[in-house]
């Protein structure tokens, strides 16, 4: 046994790798649920959105690349959902020079998903770009983009993704900074959050709400304390807690059960490498004095 | 000389960007927003650069053929390739652009990306060990959050909070009271020109 | 004509006459639907205001929507447009002309073209696209020019006295005043580090993090790696620097090569070994660990700002066996270096480095000034503590608009 203890020890990372990817594809496939509690600044993001004025848009900013993509995608559609539903305008921009794809993609998603199912419903609405969402691509420059919508946001942005003058878009005929908006959502693994705080929330009060990757979520804490920030969505769990207030089954959701599992396995192995080192130290101790 | 225009460009700049954010004269204000608009095009013309040298030292390692030169070879022809297809078919949603986008790219940073799963289970077994008093705190800590996380008990979500809210909250702005003073001296180092290595040299 | 005829006539007669005036009687919570196209109702209560605090360009309008608005679902329904007019106050003869439309359901407006201290009137307009009907002009509102953010008098207040402490005692060390500097482990280690490779005949790997150069913890990152660069020239170890930022490249080469030339050592200075690798945040990581698995470096900095990568690139180095010494300010990183790295330098230990490698008076004086500011900060925040028990006044000082 203590043998074993003992090679726990020296345990090969690689043997870590294996079971944790395992853990990973069993609970993916294994047709299992979780259930979650709503936490405070999920809630707070929440309830922003929900009680956005109907001809204030929100500026959701797409501050992401791919690789934060699998972790931040559910929480990006489940707010850029919410909006819709609540006749909640959006305007989308990227910070990052890869996000115009993702954000793209998203948008057309969302909305075609809600049309589809506007139509199945029978209701009488229809998601449309221009009147429902408008997407601003990349600026290089990140600060100075912030301060530059700040200013005016046609400085910055004359025109849409797709060429259209933003005076010829119909939602954005009185929109010029950020007084004129609701909110701005920024959803991101980087830093660029804060930048949103300095150089948008700041200056402007405009709440900032930020959607971050669980592993830069313990970071801004102290901006949710102070009410830099208004609210946050920390990684999948943030996500699903989300969809939950939405009464919304979406990937978070699915994704949750893989993460609960993978937590509980690294507890486990946790456990054990402290249980191999109390048992191999107090071997050695016995050792030292018989010596003595 | 050489070393003093920059200097003298850095003092300037760096006194309006402080005024111009107390001061609303329409005049500064204008040209507050102008030096924005060089900022974005300064920002822009970097990429050109960042290319130039990106060609260079895959081409360079490429014609010299060093060991895994093949590598360099996918890297310029992953960038000449992308670059063709989103000039000649646009990169809007639909495009090969996008498909490419979308297919190889975006599955490739995503692993990498899931890579730090893995990465993170094995160094908190190697460094969650309960060795001293601080130690055994932090173990602590990091199996409550961890389970707290995942798990739907009010108590433990409760602490976990807390944990996140109070101890860890209270720690983080320490550090950015700290590195905000830590900003502000080194700006005024900068702006001063007592701090020039990074003009190269001392 | 028979009389029932007569009557008739006489019915659609004043028929014809009521209903556009019965189209305006309210009945209850309803109306009478007119049989003509009349222009929709004006909106109401109308108001001008200047926006506070900007440099004079913009008055902000609100108005109560014309009860014919769809969006209030009573009367016709039929505006599809409110029509914004404005007029100097204090020119004579000047006409109200129309400065811009907003669809229908709006109820305001943020005018951001107005000329500086000038006095402007409003009227808005509801059209239905054939016809307008305009409210009363409002009273005329100047679009003032603030010199002065009357809500960051605070922010200055700060900046000044926190700027004159940092100036003070950069200026008192210029004097010869002698400061003492406590250890960082993790820049005394340098030395020894570089000293390891040289024994090995192997490079050093030096990753200037993610970011920009107009992150502070970038600038930082430069001038630690000039202090590098300067020992690897006189060691004669080769200098890896891949780059994530192309601006951050072209500072760097010019950095390093200034240390090579200041140690007389210009022909050992290879600029293509600093190079510009991607913006992708973890193809960057791909190709550094890439370099770390071919190059075999004795020793390998992090320093600068890091993000989700950080423990990527520490863990691919800690299994290459190098030598590992991290400095960053991203508070979220620190626990993956200190788990993965030989040293870890926290926070504003980095922005420190550069005075405490050189030896710098002047540097070393900054310090000085920001442990005094840390020290009011802290008595700040206590007064704030004590004071939040009975009042909120003392904290509303440190709000900042």
């Amino acid at each position: 046994m203590k043998k074993l203890l003992q090679k726990l020890l020296v345990l090969d990372r690689r043997w870590i790798f294996l079971v944790i990817g395992l853990v990973v594809i069993i609970a993916l496939v294994a047709p299992c649920t979780t259930s979650i509690g709503i936490t405070t600044p999920v809630q707070s993001f929440y309830d922003i959105i929900d009680n956005a004025e109907k001809d204030k848009p929100v500026l959701v900013s797409f501050d992401l690349g791919p690789s934060t993509l699998p972790e931040l995608e559910p929480m990006l559609r489940a707010v850029v959902r919410h909006a819709f539903l609540n006749d909640v305008q959006i305007i989308a921009t990227a910070m990052l020079i890869q996000a115009p794809g993702i954000a793209e993609r998203i948008l057309v998603e969302v909305t075609e998903e809600l049309n589809e199912e506007f139509e199945d419903q029978g209701i009488d609405r229809r998601i449309e770009m221009g009147k429902d969402w408008v997407f601003l691509g990349f600026r290089a420059g990140v600060a100075a983009v912030m301060l530059g919508i700040g200013e005016e946001i046609r400085n910055v942005y004359p025109t849409d993704y797709y060429g259209t003058y933003l005076d010829d878009v119909p939602m954005m005929q009185n929109i010029h900074n950020y007084y004129d908006m609701s909110a701005v959502v920024t959803v991101s693994g980087t830093q660029i959050p804060e930048s949103w705080v300095m150089y948008a929330g700041g200056p402007s009060g405009v709440p900032v709400l930020v959607g971050v990757t669980a592993v830069m979520a313990p970071n801004f804490y102290a901006y949710l304390q102070t009410g830099q920030m208004a609210g946050m969505l920390g990684g999948l769990k943030g996500a699903s807690e989300y969809e939950r207030l939405m009464d919304y089954d979406g990937m978070a959701t699915k994704g949750m059960i893989a993460q609960l599992w993978v937590h509980v396995t690294i507890v486990i192995f946790i456990l054990l490498g402290n249980v191999a080192y109390f048992v191999t130290r107090s071997g050695k101790k016995k050792r030292l004095s018989v010596q003595r | 000389m050489r070393r003093q225009i920059p200097l003298v460009i850095v003092f300037v700049v760096g006194l309006f960007g402080a005024l111009s954010y107390f001061i609303m004269e329409p005049v500064i204000q204008d040209l507050r927003e102008q030096m924005l608009t060089w900022l974005r095009i300064i920002a822009a013309f970097a990429l050109g650069l960042g290319i130039a040298s990106f060609l260079r030292n895959h081409g360079r390692r490429m014609t010299r053929q060093v060991p895994g030169w093949g590598f360099n070879v996918v890297a310029i022809l992953s960038f000449l390739s992308m670059t063709f297809i989103g000039l000649v078919w646009g990169i809007e949603e639909g495009t090969l652009f996008r498909e490419l986008f979308d297919n190889a790219q975006v599955p490739m940073e995503a692993t990498m990306f899931s890579l730090l799963a893995f990465f993170i289970a094995s160094a908190s077994f190697r460094a969650f060990r309960a060795r001293s008093k601080e130690a055994t705190l932090l173990l602590a800590a990091a199996v409550i959050v961890m389970l707290g996380r995942v798990l739907d008990f009010d108590w433990l979500s409760g602490i976990t909070e807390w944990i996140l809210e109070v101890p860890n909250g209270a720690a983080q702005r320490g550090i950015i009271i700290g590195v905000g003073l830590g900003m502000i001296a080194t700006a005024l180092r900068i702006i001063l020109g007592i701090e020039r290595s990074y003009l190269g040299g001392e | 004509m028979t009389g029932g005829v007569r009557t008739l006539a006489v019915a659609l007669v004043v028929a014809g006459l009521l209903l556009p005036v019965a189209a305006f009687a309210q009945t209850g919570e309803e109306y009478l639907y007119p049989l003509v196209d009349l222009p929709p109702a004006q909106p109401m209560n109308v108001i001008a205001e200047d926006q506070p605090n900007d440099s004079g360009e913009q008055i902000n309008l609100s108005w109560t929507l014309s009860i014919d608005d769809p969006r209030r679902g009573r009367g016709r329904g039929n505006v599809v447009a409110y029509h914004i007019l404005r007029k100097p106050a204090e020119v004579e003869g000047a006409e109200f002309v129309l400065i811009d439309q907003v669809s229908a359901g709006m109820g305001w407006y943020s005018d951001p073209n107005c000329e500086p201290d000038t006095a402007y009137t409003y009227r808005i307009g509801a059209s239905n696209g054939t016809s307008i009907h305009y409210s009363d002009p409002t009273e005329s509102v100047v679009s003032a020019s603030h010199f002065f953010h009357s809500q960051r008098w605070n922010a200055l207040i700060g900046v000044l006295l926190i700027s004159g402490l940092l100036v003070y005692f950069i200026y008192s060390a210029r004097k010869g005043k002698e400061l003492f500097i406590r250890r960082i482990a993790g820049l005394d280690a340098v030395e020894e580090a570089l000293g390891r490779a040289t024994e090995m005949g192997k490079p050093i790997l030096y990753v200037s993090g993610l970011s920009s150069m107009a992150d502070v913890a970038t600038i930082a990152s430069v001038n630690i790696l000039g202090q590098v660069a300067r020992k690897a020239a006189i060691y004669e170890i080769r200098l890896i620097v891949p780059c994530y930022d192309p601006i951050v490249m072209a500072v760097e080469r010019e950095v390093v090569k200034e240390a090579y030339l200041d140690v007389g050592r210009p022909d050992a200075y290879n600029s293509n070994d600093i190079f510009f690798v991607t913006q992708s945040q973890f193809a960057y990581a791909a190709a550094v660990n890439g370099i770390m698995l071919r190059e075999r470096p004795a020793t390998n900095f992090y320093m600068g700002m890091f993000f989700a990568e950080s423990l990527i690139l520490a863990e691919t180095g800690a299994s290459t066996g190098a030598i590992q010494i991290a400095g960053t300010d991203a508070v979220v990183q620190i626990p993956f270096f200190i788990t993965a790295c030989d040293y870890c330098i926290m926070g504003e230990e980095l922005y420190a480095a550069s005075a405490y490698m050189s030896r710098e008076p002047l540097l070393l004086g900054g310090l000085k000034g920001q442990d005094w500011a840390k020290f009011i900060i802290g008595a700040l925040i206590l007064i704030g503590v004590v004071t939040s028990f009975f009042t909120t006044w003392f904290a509303e000082l440190f709000t900042v608009g």
